[in-house]
């Protein structure tokens, strides 16, 4: 067993093999991508069941990604797992009580890479996640708050470009991930918490979840730079959370500046 | 055999492309908004109105009662709005329109005001006093609380609890040790006059502690839509029997025309059961659970939801009437007699054989 543990060497500084062809790169089953992000920006949020009035304010992100090479598919396929979070206290245009509102989001997704293209690296997938999160207004009396719980299959598609400056290799990079099928929790469109949770009463509280009533996507793009031995990364965080069910509408645009570190840890055996 | 590859490479490369590209453009097609009329006066009133006319629950109900008609007084009211009036004349018009719906839950909350219906018990005797209160209940020291209800045993073995509102829930502590200072009086009276409402739940912990079984007390349902008759199948409202000590001897509720909203629900819950006499005047109602939502301009509109009927499907909107209709005596205040405390009383040392 003590033979299968992997030493372990974080490479902050350390360029990345020509042969990967990417600056910060995981294309081997010897490096695992870390990517860790704080951002900051504003949500725009809206929930009919709460209120028609939308509320916009400023937010904050975190968001980490991990990312290593599948041990099956002959190095072309890598996991990608995501985990993201923010919060936000958007206001009304006429009101001075700020909404709460935050949410989370896990996410797995294995990506099918491929160059068709010198210095081009794509890949696509699929993807699994979890979203949770509630919006609650200090004003409402029965209805004070409106919590989400999602689960989704998507799709994922990334494209990488690595490119020299000077003597160094930075990278841009860009990920959509798009969540398809699903299903979600939602009060039906007059039904109170009370009647959901004391009394136990069903009434289309989980709904199937498509592009046509919950069209979402998250993009995400960086452009990573050695910096003081470091690799500092920076760039956009752009998420919609929407759906239309049981005639309920909501939706959640986050915009975030993000910035942060990509480190690679690279495995001895 | 190279060309074919590059051709197959250059095909997965366009593929994902187009991908991308559909993505952002479902997504950007797609974004899920709410068209709300403008921070005008004129779009806060059509907001004001049209929050009413989707969410509001009982306008079939109030139709068949007195003849409201919605849409003639959006007619009616909004010649009245203009974007040179001031706030508290706009305020003047949506309370009005509010007031239109006769229901107690309507409010309109702006910063210098709430607009609350209020001829469901101005039009009665209060049949209340919390001087008298205090006549009965005795001096601080002479009456115990738990959890916001105060109790103490008169002095014809009779056990009186107040309970003024269901806004602070009761633990089954509180609920345990109650029943057991006044286990061993003759009968109970609880007081929920003036009782204005709260939590369902709370309402529900307090009578389970009249009932031995899992019993059916009433039904509740909701929206499932815009329409003003787009409801849900009404769904059965349970109460499990309290497990601590339980109440089995003859007990009465007082009730008058301020015991509304969730205090209304408890008598729904217990009138008409074994042991159970309310006695007092018609509660006020209040059977729809309120909601709230906010208009442009800021102001809050909370609006009866969701309706909830008696066991017998019965609509307790308007009220409940007692069983023992007693009223307190104009000279109740010099007299010092609270005459519906008294009835009661009358009622229980008979029902002990006294």
């Amino acid at each position: 067993m003590r033979s299968k543990l992997l030493l372990a060497l974080i490479a902050l500084a350390a360029p990345a093999p020509a042969q990967t062809a990417t600056a910060v790169g995981a294309d081997s089953l010897h490096t695992v991508r870390h990517e860790q992000y704080f951002g900051i920006g504003r949500t725009n949020s809206l929930d009919t069941y709460l209120s028609p009035v939308e509320y916009v304010g400023p937010s904050l992100f975190l968001m980490h990604r991990t990312e290593r090479t599948a041990r099956w598919g002959k190095e072309r396929v890598a996991v990608q797992a995501t985990y993201s979070g923010y919060a936000a206290l958007p206001r009304s245009k006429a009101d001075d009580d700020p909404a709460m509102e935050a949410g989370i989001n896990a996410a797995v997704a294995w990506l099918y890479r491929f160059r068709p293209v010198a210095r081009w690296s794509f890949a696509l997938g699929g993807m699994a996640e979890a979203e949770s999160g509630f919006t609650y207004l200090v004003r409402g009396g029965n209805n004070p708050a409106q919590g989400r719980l999602g689960l989704h299959l998507g799709a994922t598609g990334r494209v990488v470009r690595p490119f020299r400056v000077g003597r160094q290799w930075w990278e841009a990079r860009a990920q959509v991930d798009v969540p398809l099928v699903g299903a979600m929790f939602t009060p039906n469109y007059g039904q109170s918490y009370y009647e959901i949770f004391s009394l136990g009463h069903y009434d289309k509280n989980v709904r199937a979840t498509h592009p046509w009533n919950a069209p979402s996507a998250r993009l995400t793009a960086t452009l990573t730079v050695p910096l003081w031995g470091a690799h500092l990364s920076i760039g956009y965080n752009g998420e919609a959370r929407q759906s239309h069910v049981n005639h309920l509408k909501h939706h959640t645009w986050n915009h975030h500046f993000i910035i942060g570190y990509v480190r690679t840890l690279r495995l001895l055996r | 055999m190279e060309s074919s590859l590059h051709h197959r490479l250059r095909t997965h490369a366009a593929s994902v492309a187009l991908s991308l590209l559909i993505a952002c453009g479902v997504l950007l097609s797609s974004c899920i908004t709410e068209d709300l009329p403008a921070a005008t006066r004129q779009g806060t009133f059509q907001a004001c109105w049209q929050s009413l006319d989707e969410h509001y629950c009982f306008f079939g109900e109030k139709a068949d009662a007195y003849g409201l008609d919605w849409d003639a007084v959006y007619a009616q009211n909004a010649p009245a709005v203009h974007e040179t009036m001031t706030d508290k004349q706009l305020f003047e018009v949506l309370a009005g329109m509010c007031y239109e719906l006769r229901d107690g839950h309507v409010n309109l909350y702006a910063a210098h005001d709430v607009a609350r219906y209020g001829r469901w018990f101005d039009d009665y005797p209060a049949n209340y006093a919390d001087t008298l209160e205090r006549i009965y209940l005795g001096r601080t020291e002479d009456y115990q609380t738990a959890a916001g209800l105060r109790y103490r045993i008169l002095d014809d073995n009779i056990g009186y609890v107040r309970c003024a509102t269901f806004e602070t829930g009761f633990g089954s502590g509180n609920l345990h040790e109650l029943m057991r200072a006044l286990a061993l009086c003759d009968g109970l009276i609880i007081d929920v006059r003036s009782n204005g409402g709260g939590m369902l739940t709370a309402a529900q912990k307090l009578a389970s502690v009249f009932l031995d079984t899992k019993t059916l007390v009433g039904y509740v349902r909701h929206k499932t839509g815009r329409a003003h008759d787009a409801f849900s199948s009404p769904e059965p409202i349970y109460i499990e029997p309290f497990e601590g000590l339980r109440w089995t001897k003859p007990a009465v509720i007082l009730t008058n025309r301020r015991t509304y909203s969730a205090a209304n629900a408890f008598v729904a819950y217990l009138k008409g059961r074994a042991g159970i006499t309310v006695v007092g005047d018609v509660t006020g109602g209040g059977s729809g659970m309120p909601l709230s939502t906010e208009l442009p301009n800021g102001w809050t509109l909370r609006f009866s939801a969701c309706p909830m009927y008696d066991a017998q499907m019965r609509l307790t909107e308007e009220g409940i009437a007692p069983d023992v209709h007693q009223d307190l005596a104009p000279d109740a205040l010099q007299t010092g007699r609270d005459d519906i405390i008294e009835r009661a009383r009358a009622l229980l040392r008979q029902s002990a054989g006294r």
